[in-house]
């Protein structure tokens, strides 16, 4: 008898613990899931951001992710100023680059949107005296802040660009 | 575990009885163990796509503690889009070499994927507006010629490409004479480092075909220059160009999105061929 009450109190206490720890299991994943969609302002990351940008509009150049070790070289911007970014540049010599940043806090906001301004000014530098026809892009750049997000995409399609960035 | 002996009806009985427990206990404690790892990959999963990001935030964070370090995780974890993947990775990290050039070089600084090394380059620049112009941003914020630039650091390499904006000079004499002026301005500037002059890299088929200038037989006879400006200024000359071509001495079609400059493939192959030969 005593053997038997023990199994099944042995049964019910393994079942009840599994019930327990699944229902956590499923409670964290579900928790991180919405935390994954708050993580940026909208219900799209950054980095989804300029997924879709660098996949639904036509660039002339070849565009690819920049390492996130060359963001303070070629931006100017710090890791300690963003919680999430990606950035797609081309070869150099075409005005065409997406730049998504997730600031950490107002003040990174601004200093990031001043990196942006400061690049552009760079590739109009640049452009200028050899590539003067990539001038209109950069002169009318798609540049979209929301809460502490901001978004640049540069490209013969700004319309497009800002539908997606919505 | 058959018993020996001649169990009663009801001993026999209570050992299937206790056989019985004994594997639902086990197979309790095998769904228990399975529904754990299924919420603990669960949980993994769903959280990828917001640790994702944190992943490249923290990896640029590591880099501020070891750069070297950084180079290995970025090429790993930025490789989630279509961006081919790099022919090396970690075995130069560039940082005692300055890479000076046109707009060829350009496309290297952004897509090298090597934070420390130095580029002094500008879209159109040629052997001679090097030194005449003042194109290079310097570490001040003004603007300098490339014998102001080089003041700046003393660097272990200095790899030199130019002769893509000159291949239409009229005179390629006067193009070995104003490298040869440039060069021994940068031996000047950096008496201690390696100097490499690379050839100039060929066009592709496509943009051969717009007309002169643009053929890679003025490729191939302003290299012709470039060596023999590297050889009377005792520097060493790289064939980049070769390594990059194709059989018949072609950019490929693949290595370029408008016939001159690279994409991202080939910036990594020539940084390879770099590796591999310096």
């Amino acid at each position: 008898m005593n053997k038997k009450k023990l199994t099944a109190l042995l049964l019910a206490g393994v079942t009840a613990l599994t019930m327990g720890l699944t229902a956590c299991g499923d409670g964290s994943s579900s928790e991180s899931g919405s935390k994954s969609s708050n993580s940026a302002e909208s219900s799209k990351s950054v980095t989804e951001i300029a997924d879709e940008l660098r996949n639904s509009i036509t660039f002339k150049d070849n565009l690819n992710p920049l390492e996130e070790d060359m963001y303070e070289k070629l931006y100017g911007v710090t890791a300690d100023s963003y919680k999430s970014a990606k950035i797609y540049i081309g070869g150099g010599t075409i005005a065409e680059e997406i730049a998504c940043f997730e600031a950490k806090d107002e003040a990174s906001l601004e200093t990031i949107k001043n990196a942006i301004n400061k690049r552009i000014e760079n590739m109009k530098q640049s452009s200028k005296d050899y590539s003067p026809e990539e001038m209109g892009k950069l002169e009318d750049p798609v540049i979209v802040t929301k809460g502490n997000c901001v978004y640049m995409c540069i490209s013969d399609d700004n319309a497009k660009a800002k539908e997606i960035i919505g | 575990m058959a018993e020996q002996k001649a169990p009663s009806p009801a001993n026999r009985a209570r050992i299937q009885q206790n056989v019985i427990s004994v594997f639902c206990v086990l197979a309790a404690i095998m769904v228990f163990v399975w529904l754990i790892l299924s919420s603990v990959s669960l949980e993994t999963d769903t959280g990828d796509n917001s640790s994702n990001s944190a992943d490249e935030s923290s990896s640029v964070i590591s880099a501020d503690k070891n750069k070297e370090d950084v180079v290995k995780n970025d090429d790993s974890s930025s490789d989630d889009s279509s961006a081919p993947q790099p022919v090396t990775k970690d075995s130069d990290d560039f940082a005692d070499a300055c890479f000076v050039g046109d707009s060829r070089t350009v496309g290297l600084s952004m897509n090298s994927g090597k934070p420390l090394a130095t580029f002094y380059c500008a879209t159109g620049l040629n052997v001679s507006s090097a030194l005449d112009e003042k194109n290079i941003t310097l570490d001040n914020g003004n603007m300098g010629n490339v014998s102001d630039a080089l003041a700046q650091h003393q660097f272990g390499r200095v790899y030199v490409m130019f002769g893509i904006n000159e291949i239409g000079w009229p005179y390629v004499e006067n193009f070995q004479a104003e490298y040869e002026e440039l060069i021994n301005a940068i031996k000047e500037k950096q008496p201690d480092a390696k100097i490499y002059i690379q050839s100039i890299i060929p066009i592709t088929a496509s943009k051969e075909s717009e007309g002169e200038p643009w053929t890679n037989e003025n490729v191939r006879r302003f290299n012709v220059a470039v060596k023999a400006a590297a050889d009377n200024c005792g520097v060493e000359f790289l064939d980049v160009g070769s390594a990059l071509a194709d059989a018949n001495g072609y950019l490929p079609e693949e290595a370029s999105t408008d016939g001159v400059h690279l994409v991202k493939e080939y910036l990594l192959k020539w940084l390879d061929f770099l590796i591999q030969n310096t």
